[in-house]
């Protein structure tokens, strides 16, 4: 047995070990490379930078809405935007925890999208950029159980594409930036909405709910205020979801019983809403004039820092 | 519990270290401790249908009870019929049931009397047609006074259980199995060694092979009508190794497991690609499904004795089971006639059982004729497969319609360089070991220790770094 045991041991060793020094290899001079999936540059300049007041996250309803540039402008505050196209929220949890363990000042705002599919897996993921999240923290690898097969699935995709090197496939900005701001926006595609929600209801994962109130407690712990925000959506996108008021009730529920939080809702019966938003938004739920939107999102950010005592009054 | 997730990466680990630390002192402790270690496994699929497990495991522990307790004919004869009647009532219930209502309702509607009945809402229980099969083996056996009913509740619901081969074989017989449960296991370092070995090249089949190759058979299959003959073609082949690497390779780390807890399996693959001829095919591929076909339901109906026209009917009736026992669709009783169909020929003119030796033994490379015979062979077993691939009839004959078409000389629209070197590797690694029990076999040959731990470390990085996209095992939807 203690032969078996040793020999066992020994091939399970020699494969860490090329693993560790893989590992190090890999994340020595780690860059995250250009994809349409997200902002690589945002993602490069925050993980060397390390300095950010602000940052953004969620999934593509965050690329599209949020214009980092007019952010900074507004609430004056330097931000990155650390979204990250169909990613659920556990990549934003986990990009917020490499982030946090690396940086060399603690943000003072995390900016979270959050919708009505929030905790839902029928159009996210567990995204590929957990890969590389993972080269910057390594301590991230204690989540290989509880996002398994994905994490490991993820984790080996970067593995093999930095073995076999090439060039990333264009970044998300210069893809956003290439749409024509005037042309007239395409309606809501009830089909392809049935595709994914066949029922209209987006639910309540349990793993999803579990990340996001991680997120806010991560936050409460690092003193780090936590604005929340829906994007606008149509009106027939928000009159489609079946459980809206229930998602919402959740989404409420946080600020009332986290003073570190806020929520600012501009979808449809939200506290911001406002129907000329909707003339904003492309199909169903992706702002297109997301340089009208950032300047409106700042100056209600920046009314909630005053609030808080973050800026001083104008 | 799928073998190729970090569950059972944990799990096995676990179960061994117990099983060899703590339990291994007397025989009644390994064997509850393997029964309890098979209900967690199965129940981490999903626990209620563990109690399908239980009905089937006390229902045949009392019919062979029952028969040791009575010689009469009529008594023995209804005690399995009650194992029958349960056994294949759960299996008809849970994976037929809709079926033959669906075709109930098509035949009805033909008629011009069209009925609207409601389906069963139910999911088909992992491994159902593996444990059922296995227990039916038991009292078949028992009534036939082939073996002794065993009078130990454990060890029977641990042989029913056992969780290496539980949700998807290899099916093993109770005269050949049952008694390892009777004996009390001790460690053996070759068979652990081995394997381990066994278990990775498993692995290898399974995450690196078959996975990568699914990948590639979904988009050729799901768009058929859109591909040139070409690329349908090389999708048909790929397919091939995938339910080759999937479902051989599940087999592999079942019968290694086995392994490291003294327990051995029976062997299941034979290195079916290098078959000659098709009835060679069917000795070497699913051996313990093709041998239970034969021994509880081709030889009772007389098998290849009498008449021509009885062999082709238990021919035909065999196949068309065998392909209804992989699921309830029209296509797998469509891939078991045409098997029937290949098989025919050589079994009227008695060369069934012509090469029953290893392909080209003794050499490096088969001999042209060989090499003739394996192509024709596998060219054989790549156009049934698609009809087991594909999700209905018409498919079926509209990807075969579409292959054989005047596209079939262009250059495939797809060429998967990754998928096709494992295939290489795969089938240059099993050419070389075709003589031996897995992929992985020493059998006494030595190989510099530097060399053998290189390839080890080479393979669990390969399953580590260049597995698909993690697919479930085909064959655990049978």
């Amino acid at each position: 047995m203690r032969r078996f045991l040793l020999k066992t041991g020994l091939v399970a060793g020699l494969a860490l070990i090329l693993q560790v020094v893989g590992y190090i290899g890999l994340s020595t001079g780690h860059e995250f490379k250009s994809s349409r999936m997200y902002y690589a540059d945002e993602f490069n300049r925050a993980f060397q930078e390390r300095d950010f007041d602000l940052i953004a996250l969620g999934n593509s309803r965050v690329l599209a809405s949020l214009d980092r540039r007019i952010l900074e402008e507004g609430v004056a505050l330097k931000s990155a935007n650390l979204g990250y196209s169909s990613a659920d929220v556990s990549v934003s949890r986990l990009t917020l925890e490499a982030y946090l363990s690396v940086c060399r000042r603690v943000p003072k705002v995390v900016l979270l999208e959050v919708s009505w599919f929030t905790f839902n897996r029928a159009r996210t993921t567990l995204h590929s950029i957990t890969g590389d999240l993972v080269l910057e923290d390594p301590w991230l690898f204690r989540y290989l159980f509880r996002y398994q097969p994905a994490f490991w699935r993820n984790w080996a995709k970067t593995v093999r594409e930095r073995v076999a090197g090439g060039e990333g496939s264009g970044d998300y900005g210069s893809r956003q930036a290439e749409k024509d701001l005037s042309r007239v926006a395409e309606p809501f595609n009830e089909g392809r909405f049935e595709k994914v929600f066949p029922d209209h209801r987006a639910g309540v994962d349990a793993l999803l709910r579990e990340d996001f109130e991680e997120i806010v407690s991560l936050c409460e712990a690092e003193q780090i205020l936590l604005v929340m925000y829906t994007a606008p959506e149509s009106r027939e996108f928000s009159l489609a979801q079946e459980d809206r008021g229930r998602i919402r009730r959740v989404l409420n529920g946080v600020p009332e019983t986290h003073r570190g939080v806020a929520y600012l809702d501009y979808s449809l019966g939200g506290g911001l809403y406002q129907e000329a938003y909707e003339r904003w938004v492309d199909g169903s739920h992706h702002v297109v004039r997301r340089d009208l939107f950032s300047r409106r999102l700042s100056s209600d950010l920046l009314v909630e820092l005053e609030k808080r005592g973050m800026k001083e009054r104008r | 519990m799928l073998f190729n997730s970090i569950d059972f990466m944990v799990f096995l680990p676990v179960v061994f270290f117990v099983y060899w630390f703590v339990v291994s002192r007397n025989l009644r402790m390994q064997n509850a401790f393997l029964l309890l270690a098979s209900y967690v496994f199965y129940g981490w699929w999903d626990w209620r249908f563990l109690s399908l497990i239980v009905i089937s495991s006390v229902v045949d522990y009392l019919v062979g009870i029952g028969m040791s307790m009575t010689a009469q004919r009529l008594r023995r004869k209804l005690l399995l019929l009650a194992s029958l009647v349960v056994n294949l009532g759960i299996l008809g219930l849970f994976k037929y049931f809709n079926f033959f209502l669906e075709n109930f309702v098509e035949a009805f509607r033909l008629l011009g009397h069209p009925i609207n009945p409601q389906g069963l809402r139910i999911i088909l229980p992992v491994g159902v047609s593996f444990y059922t099969f296995q227990t039916l083996s038991y009292s078949i056996d028992v009534y036939r006074r082939r073996m002794e009913p065993t009078k130990d509740l454990l060890n029977f619901f641990a042989f029913v259980s056992f969780f290496p081969q539980l949700v998807a074989g290899p099916i093993e017989r109770a005269a050949d199995f049952l008694p390892q449960f009777s004996k009390k296991r001790t460690f053996e370092y070759g068979e652990a060694v081995d394997g381990m070995r066994q278990i990775l090249w498993g692995l290898f089949k399974k995450i690196v092979v078959a996975d990568n190759c699914a990948v590639v058979v979904n988009e050729i299959f799901a768009n058929y009508s859109t591909h040139t003959g070409s690329t349908l073609l090389l999708g048909a082949v790929v397919f091939a190794f995938q339910i080759y690497g999937d479902f051989s390779g599940y087999t592999d780390i079942a019968i290694g497991t086995a392994r490291l807890f003294g327990m051995r399996l029976t062997r299941n693959f034979a290195f079916p690609y290098f078959s000659r001829d098709i009835a060679e095919f069917w000795r070497r591929w699913h051996i313990t499904l093709s041998t239970w076909f034969r021994d509880y339901v081709y030889i009772p109906l007389g098998g290849s004795q009498g008449s021509n026209w009885r062999r082709i009917r238990n021919t035909f009736i065999i196949f068309s089971v065998s392909g209804l026992w992989h699921g309830a669709r029209w296509t797998f009783v469509v891939w078991g006639l045409l098997n029937a169909l290949y098989f025919l020929p050589l079994l009227l003119l008695g060369r069934n059982r012509r090469n029953t030796d290893t392909v080209a033994e003794g050499t490096l490379l088969p001999n042209l004729v060989e090499l003739a015979q394996m192509t024709v062979t596998f060219g054989l077993t790549v156009l049934a497969w698609v009809f087991f691939r594909a999700e209905s009839l018409g498919d079926a004959l509209g990807y075969l319609s579409r292959i054989f078409s005047g596209t079939l000389f262009s250059c495939p629209a797809i060429l998967p360089r990754r998928v096709l070197s494992m295939i290489g590797v795969l089938i240059v690694v099993e050419w070389m070991q075709r003589g031996r029990e897995h992929g992985l076999a020493l059998n006494g040959r030595r190989i510099p220790p530097l060399v053998r731990y290189g390839i080890y470390c080479g393979i669990v990085l390969a399953v580590l770094y260049l597995g698909g996209s993690g697919q479930p095992f085909i064959y655990f939807q049978f």
